[in-house]
C-alpha cells in the first residue's frame, strides 16, 4: 500500500514537472510574474513559451504577455534608450497597437529625436485625435520643425503655448515674448511658469529659485518631469547652491533627461565633487561617490582618471602598510582606468611581492609598452633601461617556469643592448633549457664574434660542443687557457678529453682503423702530451699512473700517482684515486707516508675512508689496508665533526663489508656496533638488512627499519635515521623487483649481475 | 603558487638614506656621509651596508635610473581642476519637452492586464 502512494506521489510530480515545461503552463507563471511586478521574468517565460507554442491560443497569449513585459520594462526604465529598445521590440510583435506607437513617439520627443516623433504623431492624431495631448503634441512637432501647423480642434492655451515656442524657436527676444504671453492661457493653467523661465533666457544670473520651486510644486509633475528638476538645479547653481543641483538633477536623471547640455552638466557637478573628496584625501568616498553614480561604466576621461588616482593612492598607502594583496586590488583597478606607466611599474612589483610571478611579467611588459616613445619625452626610458626591464621580466618567467617567454624577453633586451656579451651567454643558456642547442650555439658565436677572449662563452661553448659530440671541444678549452691559464673547469675538461682519448678502445673515425688499436706506449705517449701542455694535472697523472701498472712499470707508476696526490692534496677524488693505485703499484709505503696529508682535508667525512676502504676491499688489497681505513673512518668520526658519528660510520662499514663478501669482516664491525652503541638504531638497522638479505622477509625488514628509524632519532643519529628511511622507501617501491633479483647474490656478484642487466637493456635500446 | 606575501620590492634606497626623489647629487653624497658616521661600520655593520647599497645605487645618473624602474612610485596628484564652465542658459528644446510632459498620459496609466488582448488597446 505504502509503496504504491510513493508510486503516485512520484508520477504527480513527474506530472506537476512535465506541466511546469509545457508553453502553456509557463504562460500562465509569466502572467503571474507581470501581475507581482516581475517584467524580466515574465518576459523571459512568456518569450520562451513564445518560441514552443504549438497551439493558436497559447501563441497568442504568449505574444500578448511578451508585449506587455516589454512594454511595463520600458515604463520602469529611467534611461530613454533602453525604454524605446523595448517599446521597439513591443512594436514588432504588434505594430499598431496605439499605446505602444504613442509612447514611443515621447521617448523619441524626449531623446530630442522630434522629427522621428513627427510622423508618429500625425498617424495617432488621424487615427486617434481624440486622445489626451495627441493633436496638440502633433501640432507643436510641426512648429518645432518648422513645418505648417494648423490649431484646428486646439484649446487657446495649447494654440498660445504653441505660438510662443515657435518664437522663442525663431529667436525672439525673452521681453517680446512675454508680451506676446502677458495676458494669455498659456498650457499648465500656470503662466507665470513659462514668464519664469522666459525671463532666465536673456537673464544668465537670474535665479528665480523659490518661485520657480512654487511653481513647480503647484504643477504636481516634479516627479514625472525631468525638465523641471533640471531647471531648478540649473537656478540653484547660478545661486551657487551646488547641493540641491546635486539633488535635483539626480531626478532629472533618474526621469530620463539625457540632452546633451545635462549630461555634460552633470559630469562637471560630479568632476567637482569628485575633486573636492580627493583634495581632503577621501579616496574611498570618491570611489563610492563615482561608482553609485556609475562612472566606471561611462567613458569620461577625468574622471576615470580621478578614480585611478583615487585607486592609486590606497594601493599606495597598502602597500606601504605590507599588505600587498589590497595594493594589488586597487593598482588592478587603477591600471584599467588610467595610462600610467607607473601604476603597472607599482602592480608589478606588488605581484612579485606575492609571489605572482605570471601576473608580475605581465604588468612589466605592460610598463614596458606604454613608455614614451619620444627620445625627448621627459620620462622616457634609456636602451639600457628598456633592455634591464626584458631582463628582469625574463627573470618573472624563469620563476614562473615559463622558459620559453623567458628567452623571448631576453632577445627583446637584447635588441637594446646587442652588445652585451653577459645578456649573450644568458641567451644561449637559456636556448639550452629549452632544447635549443644549435640557437645557443650561435648565440655564443655571436657573443665570441664582439670579443673573442669572453670567458663565460668559451666554457659555455666548450661544454656545449662536449655534449653533442660532433665537434672538438680542445681547441675551445685551449682558448680558454690563453685567456685563462688557471681557469679550473678548462683545464679539468682539457684533462679528461686527454683520459677519454685514452680509454678509447680505437681511434673514432673510419670502419678500418676499428682494426687498430691504440698500443700502451700511444696511451703513454698521448697523456704526457696533454701533460706538458697541463703541466702536473692530477687526472693526467693518475691515468698515467694506471697505464704504467699496466705496463708493469710499477715504479713509474707510483712516481706518477705520489705526484697526482701531491698535486692535489685537498681534492678527496684525486686522494682517494691516488691511494688506490698506489695500492695496487705497491706503493703502501707512500701510502702511509702521505695519510697524515689526507687527514687534514678539510670537511672531510668519515664516508671518505669508508669508501676508500670498499675500494681496498674490492680488489682485494689486503683486508689490513681496509682496516686501516675503516679505523679513520671511525677516528674522525669520534671526532663528531659535520654531523659524522661512531654509529653511523659503523653502519656503513658492515653494509660494505656485507655488500663485498666479507663476513667475516662485517661480524665484526657489527659485534662492535652491538657492544658499543647498542641504542643508537643501528641494530635494529642490521638486524632489517639481515632479514631482507638473509631471510628475504621483506615485511620484518619494513617493520625493524621503522624501529631503527624511532631508536635512531631519540638517539640524535640523524645519519641512521635517515638511511632507513631511505631504505625502507626502496623496500617498498615497485623497483623493488630489480633489488629482488639481486637480494640472494650481494656485493660484487650482484653488481656484476645488475651490470649485465644494463648491458642488455643497451643493447635492445641499441636494437 | 601561493598567495601569501612572499617577498618585499627592493628596498628603496631614498628612504634608507632619508631622502626624497629628486635630491640632488650633492644632497646625496651629504646625507651618506653623515649616516656613516652615525652608522660607522666596525659599530653597526649590517645597518653600514644597507647605507652603502643604496648608495651605490644613487651615486651615479645612470644606476639611480636603472633602480628607479624597480621602485614603487608615488600615486600620481588629482588632474587639476579647471573652473568648469557649466551651461546653465535655457534651451527650447527642454521647452518643447516641458509642454510635452504637461500633456502626456503616464506610462502607468496604459499597463493591461496580462489577460487582455492587443485587440481591445484601442485608443483612449
Amino acid at each position: 500500500m505504502a509503496k504504491k502512494h510513493r508510486q503516485n506521489a512520484i508520477r504527480a510530480r513527474q506530472r506537476a514537472q512535465q506541466q511546469r515545461h509545457r508553453p502553456a503552463q509557463r504562460v500562465q507563471e509569466a502572467a503571474a510574474a507581470l501581475r507581482s511586478g516581475d517584467a524580466a521574468r515574465a518576459l523571459a517565460l512568456a518569450t520562451g513559451a513564445l518560441a514552443a507554442a504549438n497551439d493558436p491560443s497559447t501563441s497568442a497569449a504568449a505574444r500578448h504577455v511578451v508585449i506587455e513585459a516589454h512594454f511595463r520594462a520600458a515604463a520602469a526604465a529611467s534611461d530613454p534608450s533602453t525604454r524605446l529598445h523595448h517599446l521597439d521590440a513591443a512594436l514588432q510583435l504588434a505594430p499598431a497597437e496605439t499605446r505602444l506607437r504613442y509612447h514611443r513617439a515621447l521617448t523619441l520627443w524626449g531623446l530630442g529625436r522630434i522629427p522621428e516623433a513627427l510622423p508618429e504623431l500625425k498617424e495617432l492624431e488621424a487615427q486617434h485625435g481624440h486622445r489626451p495631448g495627441v493633436a496638440f503634441l502633433s501640432q507643436l512637432a510641426c512648429a518645432a520643425t518648422g513645418q505648417p501647423w494648423s490649431d484646428q480642434g486646439l484649446a487657446a492655451a495649447e494654440v498660445n503655448t504653441i505660438r510662443a515656442l515657435q518664437a522663442l524657436l525663431r529667436g525672439t527676444k525673452h521681453s517680446a515674448l512675454l508680451e506676446q504671453t502677458e495676458h494669455v492661457a498659456l498650457l499648465g493653467n500656470k503662466p507665470e511658469l513659462w514668464h519664469t523661465l522666459f525671463s532666465m533666457i536673456d537673464k544668465p544670473k537670474a535665479a528665480p529659485a523659490a518661485r520657480l520651486q512654487a511653481l513647480a510644486d503647484g504643477l504636481a509633475l516634479v516627479d514625472g518631469s525631468a525638465v523641471m528638476p533640471y531647471y531648478l538645479g540649473v537656478v540653484a547653481l547660478r545661486k551657487g547652491d551646488v547641493q540641491t543641483a546635486q539633488s535635483t538633477w539626480r531626478l532629472a536623471a533618474e526621469a530620463g533627461l539625457a540632452t546633451p547640455w545635462f549630461v555634460e552638466n552633470r559630469l562637471h557637478l560630479l568632476r567637482d565633487q569628485a575633486h573636492v573628496l580627493g583634495q581632503g584625501g577621501r579616496w574611498h568616498e570618491l570611489i563610492e561617490l563615482l561608482q553609485a553614480q556609475r562612472v566606471t561604466e561611462t567613458h569620461d576621461a577625468v574622471l576615470a582618471e580621478m578614480l585611478a588616482v583615487a585607486h592609486a593612492h590606497l594601493g599606495y598607502a597598502a602597500a606601504q602598510a605590507h599588505d600587498w594583496s589590497t595594493a594589488a586590488h586597487h593598482w588592478q583597478a587603477a591600471a584599467t582606468r588610467s595610462a600610467r606607466r607607473q601604476l603597472f611599474q607599482n602592480l608589478a612589483l606588488a605581484e612579485e611581492a606575492l609571489g605572482h610571478w605570471r601576473s608580475a611579467a605581465e604588468a612589466w611588459r605592460e610598463m614596458v609598452r606604454r613608455r614614451p616613445r619620444k627620445s625627448d619625452h621627459p620620462e622616457a626610458l634609456t636602451e639600457a633601461q628598456i633592455a634591464a626591464l626584458w631582463r628582469h621580466i625574463a627573470e618573472c618567467y624563469e620563476h614562473a617556469e615559463e622558459v620559453t617567454e623567458a628567452l623571448t624577453c631576453l632577445k627583446n633586451a637584447a635588441k637594446y643592448v646587442p652588445e652585451d656579451l653577459e645578456l649573450g651567454v644568458k641567451i644561449a643558456d637559456v636556448s639550452r633549457q629549452v632544447g635549443r642547442d644549435e640557437a645557443a650555439a650561435n648565440e655564443l658565436e655571436r657573443v665570441l664574434a664582439l670579443n673573442a677572449q669572453y670567458v663565460p662563452a668559451l666554457v659555455r661553448l666548450g661544454a656545449l660542443y662536449e655534449e653533442r659530440g660532433d665537434r672538438d671541444p680542445m681547441s675551445i678549452w685551449r682558448r680558454v687557457l690563453a685567456v685563462e691559464p688557471q681557469h679550473a673547469e678548462a683545464r679539468e675538461a682539457l684533462a679528461q678529453l686527454y683520459v677519454k682519448k685514452v680509454q678509447e678502445e680505437s681511434p673514432r673515425y673510419g670502419w678500418f682503423d676499428r682494426l687498430r688499436r691504440r698500443s700502451e706506449k700511444e696511451k703513454i705517449a698521448l697523456l704526457q702530451e696533454g701533460l706538458r701542455e697541463l703541466p702536473g694535472h692530477p687526472t693526467l697523472l693518475l691515468e698515467l699512473g694506471d697505464q704504467y701498472a699496466a705496463l708493469g712499470k710499477f715504479k713509474d707508476a707510483r712516481a706518477s700517482c705520489t705526484q697526482a696526490w701531491e698535486a692535489a692534496p685537498q681534492q678527496a677524488s684525486v686522494v682517494a684515486a691516488a691511494i688506490h693505485s698506489l695500492l695496487h703499484a705497491g706503493g703502501g709505503d707512500i701510502v702511509k707516508r702521505l695519510l697524515p696529508t689526507a687527514r687534514e682535508m678539510p670537511g672531510l667525512l668519515a664516508l671518505f675512508w669508508v669508501d676508500v676502504g670498499r675500494s681496498a676491499l674490492h680488489c682485494q688489497l689486503g683486508q689490513e689496508w681496509t682496516d686501516l681505513f675503516w679505523a679513520e673512518a671511525l677516528a674522525l668520526a669520534a671526532q663528531g665533526r659535520h654531523s659524522d658519528t661512531v654509529a653511523y660510520a659503523l653502519v656503513q662499514i658492515c653494509e660494505a663489508a656485507n655488500s663485498e663478501q666479507a663476513p667475516d669482516m662485517a661480524a665484526r664491525y657489527e659485534a662492535q656496533l652491538r657492544a658499543e652503541h647498542p641504542h643508537s638504531g643501528g641494530v635494529e638497522f642490521m638486524e632489517a638488512y639481515h632479514a631482507a638479505q638473509d631471510r628475504r622477509d621483506v615485511s620484518r625488514a619494513l617493520r625493524l627499519l621503522r624501529q631503527a628509524q624511532r631508536t635512531a632519532r631519540q638517539a640524535n643519529e640523524h645519519g641512521i635515521a635517515e638511511l632507513a628511511g631511505q631504505i625502507a622507501e626502496v623496500l617498498q617501491s615497485p623497483a623493488r623487483s630489480l633489488f629482488d633479483i639481486l637480494a640472494p647474490t650481494g656485493g660484487r656478484r650482484g653488481r656484476r649481475l645488475l651490470e649485465e642487466l644494463l648491458d642488455e637493456i643497451d643493447e635492445e635500446d641499441f636494437a | 603558487m601561493s598567495s601569501d606575501i612572499v617577498s618585499q620590492p627592493v628596498r628603496d634606497p631614498y628612504g634608507v638614506l632619508g631622502l626624497d626623489r629628486q635630491a640632488s647629487e650633492a644632497e646625496i653624497k651629504r646625507a651618506y656621509f653623515q649616516l656613516v658616521r652615525q652608522f660607522p661600520p666596525e659599530r653597526e655593520p649590517e645597518k653600514f651596508r644597507d647605507i652603502r647599497t643604496a648608495y651605490e645605487q644613487l651615486r651615479d645618473a645612470e644606476s639611480r635610473a636603472q633602480i628607479t624602474l624597480f621602485l614603487l612610485q608615488p600615486p600620481p596628484p588629482l588632474p587639476n581642476r579647471r573652473r568648469p564652465s557649466y551651461d546653465l542658459s535655457v534651451h527650447a528644446d527642454d521647452l518643447l519637452t516641458l509642454a510635452m510632459e504637461l500633456v502626456r498620459t503616464p506610462m502607468q496609466h496604459d499597463f493591461r492586464e496580462p489577460g487582455m488582448t492587443s485587440e481591445s488597446s484601442g485608443g483612449r
